[in-house]
Parts: C-alpha cells; structure tokens; sequence
C-alpha cells in the first residue's frame, strides 16, 4: 500500500507539475504580448474570451480533449488515453489565471512610474525587465499558486483518461465503496495542495523585490 | 539652449494643450512654467524630453532640431524630476540615483562615487541612506532623492516638474532654499514647472506665465510684478503682490544707507542678499533696534528698522 501510494503521489505530482509549467509557458509570454497590445480593449476582450475556458466543466473539458484526440488521430497520430489527455487539461485550465493575473501585474504598474522610467531614458525592454516585471512578481506568483492548486485538484479527476495520479486511487474506492482507498487518494492530493500552496508563498516571499 | 518655435500641441483626444507657443531659454537660466492646472506647462515641459510630440512647430536643443535627436539618448542627458516623486519603490536609494549613469554605462566604481557625492549634495548622509527603501524615507528626503536622481549624470538641463508639489509649506521652504543654493553651485539650465507664484517669484530667474495653452508673459520676477502684461497676470498676482516684491528685493538697495557708526550696538546677524521679508521677519524675531549687514564673511554696516520700513512704504506706494 505505502508503495503504491508514493508511487501515485508521484505521478500526481509530476503530471500536475508539468501541466502547470506548459500553461506558465503559454500564459506568461502571452500577457507580455497583451500588455504589449497599443489596443487595450481589444487585450480585455481577448483575455475574457481566454477565461472563458475556466467555465467549462472539468468533466466536459476531459470529454472534449478525449474526443478531439481521437477524431485527429488518423493526421495527428496522439494517444487519446495516458498521461497526454490529462496533462493537456490540466494545462488548459491554467492558462487564464496565470494571464489574466500577471497582464493585471504588469497593466497595475503606476503611470506615474512608467512615465519617469521613460523620462530618464530606459528603452521599452528596460522598463519591462526593471520596473514592470520587479512590481508583477506578487501578481505572477499568486496566478501561479491559484493555478498550482487547481491543477492538483483537477489532477485527481484526469485519472478516468488514464493518466494515473492518485485520482486512481479515488475511483478504485469509489467502485468498491472501500473508505481506504478513498481517503488513500483524497489525503495525500490534498496534503500536496497545501504544501504547495505553502512553498510558493515562500517562494514569493523569497522571490519579491523588497518594497513592492 | 531651447528653444520653442511656434509649437502647437493637441492630443488625440482633440484637446489642444499648446497653441503656437515660442519662446527660449538661455543657458544656466532657470525658467519657470506658471500657470493654473491645464495651462499647457507640463505638455511644454514632456515636449524638451520628447515624451510627447509636437503637433507642428519645432523645438530647438543646442541649435540642434529635437526631432533629429535620438529620444532614448536625448532623454538620459536631460534631467528629468516629477511631483509624485517616482521613486522606483524596489531600488535601494542609491539605485533610485544610479539608474541614469547605470543606462550611460559608468563604471560600478564611478557610478557608486557619484551617487554618493550627490546624495550629499542634497543633504542625505550616503552612509545613513544609501541603502535604505524609498518607503523608509519621509516625504522631503524622498523629494530630495528624486532632485539627485535628476542631476545625477551632470546634465545640462533639468526639468522638473512641480518637485515640491506634495510638501508641506516648511519643508516645501526648505527644499527652495536648498535647490536654489544647489543651483547657484552647478548653474545648469532648468525648466521648473510649477502653479504656485511665489515658489516661481523665488525659483525662476524669469517666469513664464501660461493659460489656456499660450504664454501670457515671459519676464523677470521683478517685471511680472511691476508691469503685469495683462488682466489675467494681474489677477493671478493678485493681492500677494506686496508679499512678493518683499521676496524678491534684498537689502542691496539699502547699502549705502547703512550706519557704520562705532557707536552703534551690533544687532543680529542678516546677509546683504536676504529679502526685506526676511529681514522683516528677523526684527520681529530678534525684536532688535537694528541689524549687522554681512556681505559673506564681511561685515558691512547696519540696518536701523526706520530705513527698512521707509522702503516697504516706497514699496507700497509704487
């Protein structure tokens, strides 16, 4: 039992982490690229139309990803069940919070700020890298952390696909009304939560240019 | 070393914010920009460091046309300071300062030598401050880490944008006095925008009084004082009138009335360059018959208070 179970803990863990670093990869150039955008209502429109993901149903989402998978299978040649279904919505799901948080990170940096940036003479790219990015990091982070702990929540439900995480262990106590099992795979998923959601704080803390 | 010719100014939004302004400013001179909020002084003053861009009309820098002038470059050779300070909240003070010769590329050893030099220039102990977060100085000491960061690559201008605006009245007096004497020092050329006349009566060597997007009058001090060009400089001067030709004229004027009689008890010190509000107030104070009149080091003679109040009675006669 404890074997399995640090085994699926693992694979929790690996598929929600690489889930998690796929949507950072989308989301953050993204909000760069928004908050690039001369067009502002144009970027809000664009960034609404992006979360509107967050809306659809988990299991939905599951459905959808499956099926899409398979229909282009014949071009595409991807596996419909495993790890790629699950980590593909897991990743999905953390794509909005990510940007939307850190394009308001980057939007929220004082005009007055930018404006005296500019005056002394900093290019576009140095007011990016020394004033913008330094006052984003909270924002960044907490995107980050809101979508570290979804994904791991989610992560439990992507098992149906088969791509493992303790979600297995859920479903198997669910089939055989065996509390065990359940709390097996409910416990460690939430201990892994919380401990996350705790070393990002540390992170953050860590990370966060003083007098932000 | 600028100089405005026929510039207009209106933004997308169609609010015309200059219109065919023309005027220049020499070198070592300091102007200041008077004028109501949305007169159009701020808009000149975006316009030397190209922040914004003229809608026709051109800007001259060094006889040199502003828009030949790369702005990045342009930009890290003008000094440029603002009213809500704009400290960087995440730089250490030192940072705050170095951030213009750090674009130029200095050495870390020079950069950090004249952070130091300036932030003593201001009256900010670099052992004390260097250090320290924007959020642990007070109003005036932020103030004052804004003005070195302004000067810090040795510029030739200096623009500045209401620096003093959110100080209290003591403070706001001070940082004056402080600037002024930093200026009469480094004598760089400084466009100072400000809408309180008497901070420009006391900054500027000349002032430019602005509404509705033109400049009214451009004219010494004294001049503004003396001959408002029309109404409206009149209405603005108002009923400080009085008070700010007490400002601007010192006790020069008197030197050949001073008393240099032996006998004479010496009163309390007051420099020959002090305005006759000063010396006033010192009377007051000091509840003195007379003043010492200093010339620097050197003394002088002395002031009775019958000579000092026969000239604010010329004053208020004129």
């Amino acid at each position: 039992m404890t074997s399995i179970l640090l085994k699926k803990t693992l694979e929790h863990l690996f598929i929600s982490l690489s889930a998690l670093l796929i949507a950072m990869c989308i989301a953050l150039p993204l909000a760069l690229l928004l908050s690039r955008m001369k067009n502002r209502p144009r970027a809000r429109i664009i960034l609404r139309l992006i979360s509107l993901i967050q809306t659809i149903p988990g299991l939905a989402m599951i459905a959808l990803i499956v099926v899409t998978l398979v229909a282009t299978r014949s071009i595409l040649h991807l596996p419909a069940t495993g790890y790629l279904p699950g980590i593909l919505t897991l990743s999905l799901y953390g794509v909005s919070p990510i940007l939307t948080s850190a394009y308001g990170g980057i939007e929220q940096t004082s005009a007055p700020l930018i404006d005296v940036a500019t005056g002394l003479g900093m290019t576009k790219r140095q007011i990016l890298k020394w004033v913008e990015l330094p006052h984003s990091i909270p924002m960044i982070m907490g995107g980050l952390r809101i979508a570290g702990v979804w994904t791991i929540g989610m992560c439990t439900l992507t098992s149906l696909v088969g791509s493992g995480g303790l979600g297995d262990l859920i479903f198997q106590g669910l089939r055989s009304m065996n509390t065990k099992y359940l709390l097996a795979g409910t416990l460690p998923a939430a201990f892994v939560a919380i401990v996350f959601d705790w070393g990002m704080t540390r992170f953050e803390h860590w990370l966060k240019p003083q007098g932000v | 070393m600028i100089e405005f010719d026929c510039v207009t100014k209106i933004f997308p939004s169609g609010k015309k914010a200059l219109s065919e302004i023309s005027f220049s400013v020499e070198k070592g001179e300091t102007l200041a920009l008077l004028g109501r909020s949305g007169c159009g002084k701020t808009s000149a003053l975006r316009l030397i460091n190209r922040l914004i861009e003229p809608t026709s009309g051109a800007i001259y820098f060094d006889a040199k046309k502003l828009s030949t002038i790369d702005p990045i470059t342009l930009r890290r050779g003008i000094g440029y300071a603002i009213q809500h300070i704009g400290l960087f909240p995440h730089m250490t003070v030192e940072e705050n300062v170095s951030i213009v010769p750090n674009l130029l590329k200095w050495t870390e050893k020079k950069i950090e030598q004249r952070a130091h030099e300036l932030l003593e220039i201001v009256g900010l102990d670099p052992k004390v401050f260097s250090s320290r977060l924007p959020s642990q100085l007070s109003g005036g000491q932020k103030q004052r880490v804004g003005v070195a960061r302004a000067l810090a690559a040795d510029p030739p201008v200096i623009l500045m944008d209401e620096p003093f605006g959110a100080l209290d009245p003591i403070m706001r007096e001070q940082l004056q006095n402080e600037f002024l004497a930093i200026q009469a020092k480094i004598q760089k050329t400084v466009l100072f925008v400000t809408h309180d006349l008497s901070e420009a009566v006391k900054i500027g060597d000349r002032i430019a009084v602005m509404e509705k997007g033109e400049i009214v009058q451009i004219a010494t001090p004294k001049e503004l004082l003396e001959k408002p060009a029309n109404e409206f400089v009149d209405a603005f001067i108002g009923k400080d009138r009085l008070l700010l030709m007490m400002q601007i004229e010192t006790l020069k004027p008197l030197k050949n009335h001073l008393m240099s009689d032996q006998k004479i008890e010496k009163g309390p010190k007051i420099d020959l360059h002090s305005s006759l509000l000063e010396s006033l107030l010192t009377f007051k104070q000091k509840k003195a018959k007379n003043l010492s009149v200093f010339d620097g080091d050197k003394y002088i003679g002395e002031l009775p208070q019958d000579v000092l109040f026969e000239k604010l009675v010329t004053l208020i006669e004129s």
